[in-house]
């Protein structure tokens, strides 16, 4: 009898390591770590397959005409292409990233409830195969927009079982997201280390924290409003038919109740790992520390207030409140951009492909961030309402907020996970390509938007529009390339990329203290924590100079 | 009040000024419940963390290190890892199916909704058995600790990179 308890001083190595690699072990693990890895390749192979959908869209819109599919093939693609993307993808790779890397920040043998983090990511995988096996039924898959308004998705002008299996597939990963942000919340609220103080986590742990939180008060509304839908399509409820006392706009109200924050559950933890890159390839500290908390809190606030901002051009809101509060969110955004750059100043700047991905990251985020607050304004985007300038918008957002964020974080990381090195050469080929063909394929949408061309169409036969549309096609094929050139960098690294040792880019947090990739009880030795920057100090702590600095009232008050 | 309690409570007065405020303005109620609920919702975490620190006695943040931190004189370090007591030593769970089982018994209760009540009955009974034996393996653990079947023979270093031993610890070896 042995129990392994965890001796957090040191522990004698590999003794205690599960055999890791088999389909059993990943079937039965309890370690967050496998756990955050299966999570970040369901939710990959979820993207290509999104992606996929995204080429075809593409392909289709390219020139006047139909091309490939009909229409009704269309609503399905691009709804599942949304869906896919949004729900399926975006929300979940950040919480697989979480899973893996908050225990190892926070100092932490595990999350706090090992068996339940299982749960919530078999209940996602379970929740994704159920909306995907919609394409296989009678009818096809949901065709309805990711957002499914009601009355359109109700049964009086959509049957058949896609839509149903779309309504509980997402319950099911939205139940998935609930449990998994209990646990994550939990881990960081009471997992923390002996002097790993709430305000000496590193902003990335900040980041899956608020966005945890915000899961926690968003997926409830979402879960709701999907059980209306199914109970209205399936059982004779009433909800949103106003010939019987419904409502339409209940729909829309809750769904955006949930939707709006659904975007800070994308973005914050990506502007956690901004968070983390940045200063690591600068040589500095990060600029700003306490603000940047306190931006997180403010975009978490702000998003659950400006719901209505989606529902502009129904006539029935208030436009003035929702205006102003979605206008306030652009304040702590931009203390945070702000913030970035005030770390690069000066810094000793190291181009690596994690970095150059964070300042690309910078860049079409302020694109996307400034775009949005146009949209703020009611009479704008009453003009721009459902056309290519809001596809755009949010494409710049989710997709190059999202998606830059997360190849960096990919590139910065992956030494940890795997203990070996992505090619940089490989890596600034993927991102070249990757920043022109986003870039190409986004951008002349902002100008075809303006010009009016409505989003949700499979056909248009207004010819000016062709240009910025074959444009924006090789574009999007140009991505494609970008994204197959990561995964041929994926497969060549982790057979033979260069070893990586512990801490290839002198890291700022706890991860980097420990092997890479860590054992199953994370850590063999803990290193005290006396500043936000505990591996900083440890792989100094034999430097005077260092030692003087931190304990240097002044100086710990300029970065408190 | 610990950090935690103050960022829970700071989003819910956030919350309920904001539904407050938004109701004068617009008289639209689902929207107030929304966000008065959304007051409720961290109020009502952050005050049971609250609870919870004055039933422990505040081992949270003190009065002291409170008024330290808003006076900005930089806090005292707390006991490093060397300080920790036995009774801080977290314990792993071995690997175990039961939570992919009771997932695919959600999975069959929901879809059953759709394809009928044979499989609402089958996922309800796939949850029950998979609860059983889960709640059968934390007994166990609790009970009888964490049984290794391989303590002897060190298994192979996991990862795809052999590192021979990069923390040549002269720590003591588990009891096995």
């Amino acid at each position: 009898m042995a129990t392994t308890e965890l001796p957090l001083p040191a522990l004698p190595e590999a003794h205690h390591e599960e055999p890791s690699g088999g389909i059993v072990d990943y079937l039965t693990t309890v370690d967050h770590k496998k756990i955050g890895l299966l999570y970040i390749f369901t939710a990959f192979a979820v993207f290509l397959a999104g992606g996929l959908l995204a080429l075809l869209v593409r392909w289709e819109l390219a020139t006047p005409g139909l091309q490939v599919m009909g229409e009704n093939t269309y609503n399905q693609v691009f709804t599942m292409h949304g869906t896919l993307m949004i729900f399926l993808f975006a929300a979940q790779v950040t919480t697989g990233l979480g899973n893996y890397l908050v225990p190892l920040q926070i100092g932490a043998a595990d999350v706090a409830f090992p068996r339940a983090n299982a749960m919530s990511y078999w209940l996602y995988l379970f929740g994704v195969l159920i909306v995907v096996s919609s394409f296989f039924v009678a009818g096809g898959p949901a065709a309805v927009a990711w957002t499914a308004y009601a009355p359109l998705s109700t049964s009086e002008f959509f049957q058949g079982t896609g839509m149903d299996l779309w309504i509980i597939g997402l319950a099911v990963v939205g139940v998935a997201g609930i449990l998994g942000a209990v646990n994550l919340v939990t881990t960081i609220f009471r997992m923390r280390m002996p002097g790993m103080t709430m305000f000496r986590m590193p902003l990335f742990t900040w980041g899956v924290l608020v966005n945890q939180l915000l899961i926690l008060f968003a997926f409830p509304p979402l879960t709701v409003v999907f059980a209306l839908l199914f109970l209205e399509r399936n059982f004779g409820a009433e909800f949103f038919d106003p010939t019987a006392g419904g409502s339409p706009l209940l729909y829309q109200h809750i769904f955006w109740f949930f939707g709006h924050p659904e975007v800070y559950i994308i973005i914050l933890p990506i502007f956690g790992i901004i968070s983390e890159v940045i200063p690591v390839f600068s040589r500095k500290p990060l600029f700003g520390y306490r603000a940047m908390v306190f931006a997180f809190f403010g975009i978490a606030a702000l998003s659950f207030g400006v719901w209505a901002h989606h529902m502009f051009a129904t006539g029935l809101v208030y436009l003035p409140y929702f205006s102003i509060m979605s206008l306030l969110i652009g304040v702590p955004t931009g203390i945070k951009v702000f913030n970035w750059i005030g770390t690069m100043w000066r810094g000793s700047i190291t181009l690596s492909t994690a970095m150059l991905m964070a300042l690309g990251f910078i860049v079409v985020f302020l694109i996307g961030g400034i775009t949005g607050i146009f949209l703020a304004s009611p009479p704008i985007d009453f003009a721009v309402n459902d056309t290519y300038y809001v596809v755009a918008h949010f494409h710049y957002i989710m997709v190059g907020g999202l998606l830059y964020g997360m190849f960096a974080g990919f590139y910065f990381w992956f030494p940890k996970f795997t203990g070996r090195r992505l090619s940089e050469r490989l890596g600034r080929w993927h991102f070249f390509t990757f920043f022109i063909g986003f870039n190409m394929t986004f951008f002349f949408q902002f100008l075809v938007g303006l010009d009016g061309m409505p989003r949700r169409i499979a056909d248009y036969d207004i010819e000016r529009w062709t240009t910025a549309n074959v444009l924006s096609t090789i574009g999007a094929f140009l991505t494609a390339v970008s994204v197959l050139i990561f995964l041929w960098n994926f497969f060549v690294s982790i057979r033979r990329g260069q070893p990586a040792g512990d801490d290839p880019w002198e890291g700022n947090s706890l991860e980097w203290v420990t092997s890479s990739p860590p054992p199953s009880h994370n850590f063999h030795h803990l290193p005290e924590v006396h500043s936000e920057r505990p591996a900083f100090d440890h792989r100094h702590r034999d430097n005077p100079a260092f030692a003087a600095a931190h304990t240097d009232p002044e100086r710990n008050q300029d970065r408190g | 009040m610990t950090d935690e309690a103050g960022i829970l409570l700071r989003v819910s007065i956030f919350g309920f000024v904001a539904g407050v405020v938004y109701w004068f303005l617009s008289y639209e109620w689902l929207g107030t419940v929304a966000l008065l609920l959304l007051g409720a919702g961290p109020g009502f975490a952050g005050l049971i963390l609250v609870q919870e620190q004055r039933h422990r006695g505040g081992t949270g943040e003190s009065r002291a290190v409170a008024l330290r931190r808003l006076a900005g004189i930089p806090p005292q370090d707390p006991p490093g890892p060397e300080d920790l007591g036995a009774e801080d030593l977290g314990v792993l769970p071995l690997p175990t199916i039961w939570p992919l089982a009771a997932s695919l018994g959600v999975a069959m209760l929901f879809t059953g909704l759709i394809y009928g009540l044979w499989l609402v009955i089958l996922g309800l009974g796939l949850i029950v058995y998979a609860a059983w034996g889960w709640l059968a393996a934390v007994n166990r653990e609790n009970r009888y600790g964490r049984i290794q079947a391989d303590t002897e023979a060190p298994s192979p270093q996991s990862g795809p990179v052999s590192d021979p031993d990069p923390h040549p610890s002269s720590a003591r070896q588990p009891e096995s």
